[in-house]
This record gives C-alpha cells, structure tokens and sequence, in this order.
C-alpha cells in the first residue's frame, strides 16, 4: 500500500519536524503582521 | 504523435486495493490522484461561474449606458469574478495539477500528508459555497474590490464577515497544500533524485509553496485586522481612531505581489515540460531556470509599493520599488530565451498542448512588457487605474496562467484518462481561444492609454467602439470554453484513442514511466531515474 503506514519511523519524524516547522512560519507571520501593525499605528 | 497502448504494465500491482465506491470514495479519498481531480474538477466549476460574471461586465460594456445591471450589482461582479478567478479557478487549478503530477515526477508513492490533503481540498468548497451565498444577502456580495481596500470596504452589508471568513478559508487551504507540496518534495523523492534532477514543473511548485507560507498569513492577518476593526472597536486601518488605510495598501500588496507570482511560476514549470517534449531537446539551462525562479521569487518581496505609486511616498521609495520592479525583467528574460533556445533547431510539432505554450510565450510577455510600462513612476501616474492595467493583468493571467493551465491538462490528460484527448478539437479549442482572448483584451491598452477607467459600469460614447470590440471577443472567448469542458469530458469517459505510457514521443519524467491511466496506487517501491529521466 502507499499510505503512510509503510513509512519508517524516521522518514515519519522527518516529514513531521518539516510539516510543523512550516506552520510555525506561517503563524509567526500571521501574528508578527498583526503585532508590528498595531505598534505602528 | 499518440500511438495505440502496447505497453505493458511494469506498475500495476494486483493486489492493490482500489478506490472506495460512490460519495465516499470523494468525500474520505487521500489518493493523490482522486484528491487532484477534485482540485481540477472544483476549479473548472470555478472557472465558469467567474467567466460568467466576466460576461455579465462585459454584457454591461457594451454600449455606453447602463442596459442590464445596477452600478452597485456591476461592482459586485468585478470583485467577485476576480476573487473566484484568482482563489477559485487558477490557484486550485496549479494545486490539482501539483497533487497529480508531484508524486509522480519525483517518484514518490503519494503526497506526505494524504489526511490534510483531503482537509485542504474540502475546505474549498465551504469557503466558495459561503462567498457566493453573499449574491443573496441583504445588501448583496462585498464590491469593494478583490483588494478589500478600507474604508470602503467597511461599508459592505452583511456580507462583510462572510467574505473575511472565506478568504480565512482560502487561505488556510492554500497554506496547507503548501505545506504538503513542500514536505512531499523534501521527504519523499525516491533516492536519485537529487533536487537539482528535479523536474522544472516540480522546482516551479516547490519556489510557489514557500512563497504561498510567506504571504497567505499575511493576507489573512490583514483581513483578521479589517475584520477587527468592523465589528471589536480596534483602529488598524481607521483614521479616526488613529489608524492609517494605507497601511492595509501596503500589507495587502506586501500579499498581492508574490500572489502574481504564485499565479504564474507553476504555468513556467509547465511549459518547461511541454516545449522540450514538443522540441525534442531537452531544456536549455535547466539550472538557470531554477536559478531565475527563485531571483524571481526573491525580487516579488521588495516591489509591492509599485501597485500604489499615486498613493504618495518619498521619491527614493518610488525609485527603489520602480527599479527593483524593472530587474524582475532579467531573470524573466533569462526563462524566455531558455525556452526560445529550447526550440532553436529543434525537431517541432505543433500539437495542442505546444501550441498553448507558445501562445503561452508570446502573449505572456506581451504582459511582461506592458508591466514593464506601468513600472515606470512617471507614466504610471498615467495609466493607473486605467483599462491600461485590466489590459497588462489580463494579458498575464489568460494566455499567461490559464493558457499554461490549459497547456498542462492538454498534455497530461492521457496520463490520467488513458485516452488521447481529440486533437481537431483541441486545435479548435486552441485558435478560437487564442483569436478571442486577443481581441477582449488588446483593445483594453487603447482604452487605458485614452483614458477610460477601472471598475465603471458606464463610460464616455468615444470608448464606444474599442469596448463593443472587447465584449464580441469576450463573448467568443467564453462559448469556446465549452468546447474546452467537451473534450475533458470525452476523456473522462474513456473516448478516444488508447494513450500509451509515454503517449507523446519520448518525453523525459518519471511520469512516463508508469502506464496510461496511470494506476490508482504508483511507485510502492521507489523507481530508479534513468539519464533519460534526469533533468540535472
């Protein structure tokens, strides 16, 4: 099968540190655009 | 070019279990392959119901005068035909064809994240379902403009918050494929291939998912502000609490400029594809092209205040944004003569999908010309918020992103049917779009340069004739894409010659090297990328 359940415990761990890395970007952006709007305004 | 299917299987695996049957194998699929038609299914829907609206401004454009709709209606079109064309139809659109064709090129056996993807894909439909629901509200849809510039768009009725909370949708849709294009292309390459064998059209998406993680969060802080400011008292954006509307300008754009280049680095990756296999060469300076992508990527960063020169900004501000605008034109440069040295002395044939890509090429940088124009501060001045820009944006995102779009599906179709798609029609579907779309959209420069502006459901009688003309075109443009929806359909439904594996005459990928269809589960153990296959 293709599904996830094949995969090897690291190629598991390393899609998941890439995976949250990545939303941690994207909510560092979301908020810091947020917080450095109201500081200048 | 198509020859009938002799070869055998090397990737059918018997015992495989195969998709769910009915609703459910739709509604719960994390197949790669089902969750990409979706996406292009959903983005077809999108395309029609925008191209709609597309008809229903240029209806009014007619003639002088207002003859079918309300100013305030003629408003709500142009921002929602812009909404569902840019987060409905183009956008969906490069992530179906990045879900089908990703895994596949790189020889990986799905997505890394299967769960999300089906998330990230039923998302749309609420999102899009909840927008177009606005049509029926007291006050009707927001018609503010796709820019959601404030404090006009704080006068939107009560479709305000639904069209906030759609954009919060669109986007954490767009993050979350973006994730998963990234984590794919980092985690599940099979061992060979090396990022820089990648294919381009696997490089391009891989360049656009960084770029979506950027700046998709920053949209949607910028709409959470809007949203904030309406209805919890706060005074980002209003001037009489202290805060500044063009600072939403600057934040929107500091989104908006990468969001072109996220509409349009995907279609390069396509017909990076399609010229080679149509030249019989393979890609001149691959790993220029990759080079080029990411500069181009990099520079999208630091242009944004070129959209809003007439707002006002200190002269260094407007010399620093028009001349890194105008740089953008070198790496650009380098992609086009990549592709024309591609073509140079090579064995060419004209089938539907190379015909896209070469109209693709022409009238893509028609568009990249005219930007060049309105990157110039002085004569900006002029043209801005004219036809001059619908005329430029038009240009980049018909025969730019759509007609790449379109390029992509022609030549892919085989691989995901099993049957050639009919050419005669394709070639039709091809010349009518090609002659129509010109003749909307390349009057709309003498409209602009005369001075006709932007979002007017009336305008002065010497307008007249070039708008008559642009409407006729239109009007063409729209009926040929039923034609377009006719032969996917015919392939959808298995009519048409059998596609072979390699269907068109030895193209590079490892996409080619599974039979057509290609099979509901492919590469359960990882390929081997032959020399044929690399692109390094």
């Amino acid at each position: 099968m293709a599904g996830p359940e094949n995969r090897t415990p690291e190629q598991k761990r390393r899609i998941r540190r890439t995976a949250l890395v990545l939303a941690a970007v994207a909510l560092v952006f979301y908020f810091g655009f947020i917080v450095a709007t109201s500081m200048s305004s | 070019m198509s020859t009938v299917a002799t070869d055998a299987g090397a990737h059918e695996h018997h015992d495989d279990h195969g998709p769910a049957k009915g609703i459910k194998r739709w509604l719960f699929t994390t197949n790669h392959k089902d969750i990409g038609t979706m996406y292009l299914v959903f983005s077809l829907v999108m395309f029609f119901v925008g191209g709609s609206m597309a008809l229903v401004i240029r209806s009014e454009l007619f003639q002088p005068g207002l003859q079918f709709v309300h100013p305030e209606f003629f408003n709500q079109m142009t921002t929602m035909h812009a909404l569902i064309m840019i987060f409905g139809a183009v956008m969906p659109a490069f992530v179906g064809l990045a879900n089908w064709m990703i895994p596949l090129m790189i020889g990986a056996p799905d997505m890394a994240l299967p769960r999300m993807n089906n998330w990230s894909f039923w998302i749309l439909p609420v999102a899009f379902g909840m927008l177009l629901s606005t049509l029926f509200m007291e006050g009707g849809a927001p018609a503010g403009g796709w820019t959601m510039y404030p404090p006009l768009v704080l006068q939107t009725g009560d479709a305000f918050p639904f069209l906030i909370f759609s954009v919060h949708l669109m986007g954490l849709s767009s993050i979350m494929g973006a994730i998963n294009v990234i984590v794919t292309i980092i985690n599940m390459r099979t061992e060979e291939m090396t990022l820089l064998k990648m294919p381009m059209f696997v490089w391009t998406w891989l360049i656009t998912a960084y770029l979506l993680i950027a700046v998709m969060p920053v949209l949607a802080g910028a709409v959470t502000m809007l949203l904030t400011d309406q209805f919890f008292g706060t005074s980002f954006f209003r001037a009489a609490g202290g805060g500044d509307p063009v600072m939403f300008q600057h934040i929107f754009w500091f989104f908006g400029h990468p969001e072109v280049y996220i509409l349009i680095l995907p279609a390069f990756g396509i017909i990076s594809e399609t010229i080679p296999t149509f030249s019989r060469k393979p890609l001149f300076g691959h790993d220029s092209m990759v080079y080029a992508a990411s500069s181009i990527a990099f520079l999208s960063f630091i242009v944004w205040a070129h959209h809003m020169f007439t707002v006002g900004m200190p002269l260094t501000g407007q010399l620093f944004f028009m001349f890194a605008t105008m740089l953008i034109a070198v790496p650009t440069g380098v992609k086009v003569f990549n592709w024309a040295a591609t073509m140079w002395r090579g064995a060419l044939t004209f089938e539907t999908p190379m015909l896209f890509s070469l109209a693709f090429l022409f009238l893509f940088t028609i568009g990249g010309f005219s930007g060049l124009m309105l990157a110039i501060v002085p004569a900006d001045i002029q043209y801005h918020d004219s036809y001059f820009v619908v005329a430029h944006f038009h240009y980049v995102l018909v025969p730019g992103a759509i007609f790449g779009i379109m390029a992509a599906v022609y030549y892919w179709l085989p691989k995901w049917t099993g049957v050639m798609y009919n050419e005669k029609l394709g070639q039709w579907h091809f010349w009518l779009s090609t002659i129509f779309v010109n003749i909307t959209f390349f009057p709309m420069h003498f409209l602009g340069l005369a001075g006709m502006p932007r979002r007017i459901p009336d305008y002065a009688t010497q307008f007249t004739d070039f708008n008559t003309v642009a409407s006729v075109g239109a009007m063409g443009y729209g009926v040929s894409q039923l034609l377009f929806a006719y032969i996917i359909w015919q392939c959808a439904k298995g009519k048409g010659e059998p596609a072979t594996a390699k269907v068109w005459e030895d193209p590079k990928g490892l996409e080619w090297t599974v039979p057509s269809p290609a099979p509901y589960h492919t590469f359960e153990e990882p390929p081997h990328v032959s020399k044929h296959d690399s692109f390094d």
